[in-house]
């Protein structure tokens, strides 16, 4: 019988044991006593949101075939285990070998939303592990962080031994060898981390000075060695056939948030969005070949047995081959009962066609992404989709069956005005206008039109990195003229607004863009009860205000301020292979008012083509 | 066709619940490729019934479930179980895969008793064990207090939780209960009317003073159900040649 860490009447006392038992179909099972290295891949929130990411099933994939390493899964226990183990005094564990936590070798935690940073104390809190890495003798696991938000590792810096920047195929199996070499010679941690450091792509916080200005800014950041890289080069894959296969993803036996196989079908981004921050640290856009995803959608299809199938990237309409990758889809998924579901894509006649063959017309919703409401906001961001776009690609919708229309946008962009924002209600309503225009006896009913806004939140490696953020108070009123404009339209009965709320994106933007000092108040936040915070029912601004004060961090230092060019900031010392003068270029270009082409109508020369592979040399064999 | 499957749920499957259940069995018929029926419509489901939920924490070592086949497929009980046997996770083992009737009622439908076994994690004198049931069954009547929870209007036409409570005899249901090495067997009335819980007959040994019948303190297996001929529900299909 498999060993399990928590007795029966705990597991029937909390809200889906599931979450804590593992064992799952193609979970591996290894014993300790065999392998050189315990290696714990933490997702830092619950079970359900953490089994739905799939870099981390392929990180478990990829250690796992080494046979000196086991690599377990640990996600954040609900709040109702939580309150069990810290009565009960239970250490954290791993799913598989249902194991403390604190005696592993290394414990990686992937970093991908700002909002989980409280839930990284809590592992560390459960786990009996101290917080910080000046405090972790060599008893203890080697901390490592890595994942989108380690592009600003700053904020978290006092708590992880290593940061890893960049895509996890690439140096791990190097990192692992260099443990298990340093643990066989019985070095220290700090000699190994001294070694890591020289490593592509490993940032030790450690081992670098940060000194500020009188304003708080940063005045320098330096090694503290001569052997310890003044700049971390981000590490990428060149060639993404060539990355390890996903051989055998793990089938959770509750029902995850996204419990579907995912098909991966590039990397990167070829738009240059510049408020995003994976279109921008995620370059160049790399295709896999159509015969390698028609291969792994058949493979993974029959090793899970699941009954949907979803393509993965940032933007799939681009994707070179996706009209023969469709192709292939909807003739394999026909027979058996499998459904294809289809996010980003651009919407004309080609994906219309595809998605009235894989769902129901009648129930299903189009998604459009606008994110501003006037074509000179949209010019400002470099969104690349015009009004003529959405309107013709709504109306090919409505004559093809659909009246459900989701729009996406964002408030607070730099250069907003009051225009731009009743620009929102006033698209909406020209799209509702040409719904009616239909002839009645060719359209089924009302239109129905929901638009959610969410506020802008400046992220590092992006063109507006610089740009400043704006008030709770300004924030709302932005969001109430929408609304109120929304009331002045002639559908407004056909029309219905939400909008995200305005305080969580204010701390989202504060710890995107921390420094060092930041660490301090998300310690005191979580002491003061702060966790799960991406969860609205768990979220309490009361903690993080509280914090504020007993750390004396102004957080409008981080937010409201808009930044200097030449400001050196936390994580210019990463290159993430943009440069910053590309950086600045687009943030000018923005503020005339202007887009830039995309990567396969013109190189904009943004500093990615060294990684020699992908976009950047697509017909320049 | 339809297939009467009989399967073990055990060990770390205890916990997990029973459309969870249903999920990994459907994934599991994919991934075995039986050629089960599917729906009609935008989003085909396989045609898939199961017998009674068991309870979280308790093992099943009779437990059911009625499929269809696909018209034109064919395929053998002793592949069928070969290839969902090599696609489970442990504490998951399908034990017969039987062709029933095609007029045949659900398994669900025709669960008429089942019986348990509840296994002490301590060790408990035999005797101490009969002295319990002897207690229990020698009084006149069982009388189990169940509190239902219901949502009715109040007087201002607004839904709220009322809460009512009513007495029955459970004794008349109760169709065997013998004490067995380190345990209790049991052979309970089940289905939609006078379905009594073995947690419960366990909760009354308890109050007669047998100390290892409390909650968490002994495992529980339902180990068959049957129907109101009094043949397990296995007994009505055939092996597929």
């Amino acid at each position: 019988m498999r060993k399990l860490a928590l007795s029966d009447d705990i597991l029937l006392s909390v809200d889906k044991p599931a979450r804590y038992i593992g064992g799952e179909l193609n979970s591996r099972d290894k014993r300790l006593e065999d392998v050189d290295i315990r290696f714990i891949m933490c997702f830092p929130d619950v079970y359900e949101i953490g089994m739905s990411h799939i870099g981390m099933q392929i990180l478990y994939d990829m250690l796992n075939k080494r046979e000196d390493t086991f690599c377990e899964r640990l996600f954040s226990p609900w709040v109702d285990l939580d309150k069990i183990l810290r009565e009960k005094n239970i250490p954290l564990f791993s799913l598989e070998s249902q194991e403390n936590v604190k005696d592993a070798d290394i414990l990686g935690i992937t970093l991908q939303y700002e909002m989980c940073y409280t839930n990284i104390l809590q592992i560390l809190e459960l786990s009996q592990i101290p917080m910080y890495s000046k405090d972790r003798g060599e008893e203890y696991p080697i901390v490592i962080g890595g994942g989108p938000c380690s592009y600003n590792p700053e904020s978290l810096a006092p708590f992880f031994d290593i940061f890893y920047i960049g895509e996890g195929e690439v140096v791990y199996d190097k990192l692992l060898d260099l443990y298990k070499e340093c643990k066989s010679e019985n070095l220290s941690k700090h000699e190994f981390l001294r070694k890591a450091a020289k490593l592509e792509g490993m940032y030790v916080p450690e081992f670098y000075d940060v000194s500020y200005k009188e304003d708080g800014t940063i005045a320098s950041f330096t090694p503290k060695y001569e052997d310890v890289p003044s700049v971390v080069h981000r590490v990428v894959v060149q060639n993404m056939d060539t990355v390890s296969y996903l051989s055998k993803p793990v089938v959770p036996f509750i029902k995850v948030t996204q419990d579907r196989v995912v098909l991966e079908i590039m990397r990167g981004c070829i738009r240059g969005c510049r408020f995003c921050q994976a279109g921008n640290v995620y370059r160049p856009q790399r295709e896999h070949s159509l015969d390698y995803l028609i291969n792994y959608a058949k493979t993974m299809l029959d090793i899970t047995g699941a009954e949907e199938i979803s393509l993965s990237s940032l933007s799939s309409s681009d994707y070179s081959q996706l009209d023969k990758l469709l192709d292939f889809l909807l003739e394999y998924t026909k027979d058996r009962g499998i459904n294809i579901s289809l996010p980003s894509l651009r919407i004309d006649a080609f994906s219309l066609d595809v998605m009235s063959k894989v769902q129901d017309v009648k129930k299903s919703s189009l998604t459009f992404a606008p994110e501003a409401g006037t074509q000179r906001l949209r010019d400002v961001i470099n969104k690349g989709i015009t009004e003529e776009d959405i309107l013709s690609g709504s109306m090919e919708a409505f004559k093809g069956g659909w009246n459900k229309v989701k729009l996406y946008f964002m408030l607070g962009l730099p250069t907003e005005t009051d225009e731009d924002i009743k620009g929102i209600p006033l698209l909406c309503e020209k799209i509702a206008e040409n719904y009616y225009s239909i002839p009645k006896d060719q359209r089924i009913g009302k239109v129905s039109i929901t638009a959610s806004s969410s506020f802008f939140v400046p992220k590092p490696f992006t063109p507006f990195q610089w740009a400043k953020m704006e008030t709770e108070e300004e924030y709302l009123r932005r969001a109430h003229l929408v609304k109120d404009t929304f009331r002045e339209q002639l559908n407004q009965k056909s029309m219905k607004y939400q909008y995200h709320d305005a305080e969580v994106t204010l701390l989202e933007g504060l710890m995107a863009r921390g420094d060092r000092k930041i660490a301090d108040v998300i310690v005191n936040a979580y002491k003061n009860g702060a966790m799960y915070d991406s969860w609205s029912d768990q979220f309490n601004m009361e903690y993080w205000l509280k914090a504020y004060e007993q750390s004396g961090i102004d957080p409008s230092f981080y937010t409201l301020r808009e930044r200097d060019l030449d400001e050196l900031f936390p994580w210019d010392f990463i290159d993430s292979g943009v440069t910053k003068e590309f950086l600045i270029r687009e943030w000018k270009t923005a503020h005339e008012d202007k887009i830039s082409p995309n990567c396969r109508q013109q190189c904009l020369g943004c500093g990615a083509r060294k990684y020699n592979g992908g976009v950047c040399f697509e017909g320049k064999n | 066709m339809k297939v009467r499957i009989k399967f073990e749920k055990t060990e770390q499957m205890r916990f997990i619940g029973h459309l969870d259940i249903m999920r990994y069995f459907q994934k599991a018929m994919r991934r075995a490729d039986i050629p089960i029926k599917y729906s009609e419509g935008f989003s085909p489901h396989q045609i898939m019934s199961f017998g009674a939920p068991l309870s979280m924490g308790v093992s099943g070592l009779g437990e059911y479930m009625d499929i269809e086949l696909k018209e034109d497929s064919h395929i053998s009980s002793q592949e069928a179980i070969r290839r969902l046997n090599e696609m489970m996770c442990t504490g998951m083992k399908v034990t017969k895969f039987l062709q029933i009737p095609d007029n045949s009622k659900p398994a669900m439908a025709l669960m008429d008793t089942a019986d348990f076994k509840a296994e002490f994690k301590t060790e408990v004198k035999e005797t101490d064990i009969n002295a319990a049931i002897e207690k229990l069954m020698s009084k006149e009547s069982i009388l189990l207090t169940k509190v239902s929870k219901k949502k009715k209007k109040n007087q201002f036409g607004k839904f709220v939780e009322v809460e009512t409570t009513s007495v029955v005899d459970i004794k008349p249901f109760i169709y065997k209960l013998e004490a067995i090495k380190n345990g209790v067997y049991m052979h309970l009335s089940q289905g939609s009317t006078n379905n009594i819980k073995p947690a419960a007959v366990m909760e009354f040994l308890y109050e007669e003073g047998l100390s290892a019948a409390k909650k968490n303190e002994y495992y529980l297996y339902r180990l068959d159900m049957y129907t109101d001929e009094g043949k397990a529900l296995d007994e009505y299909g055939c092996e597929i040649i």
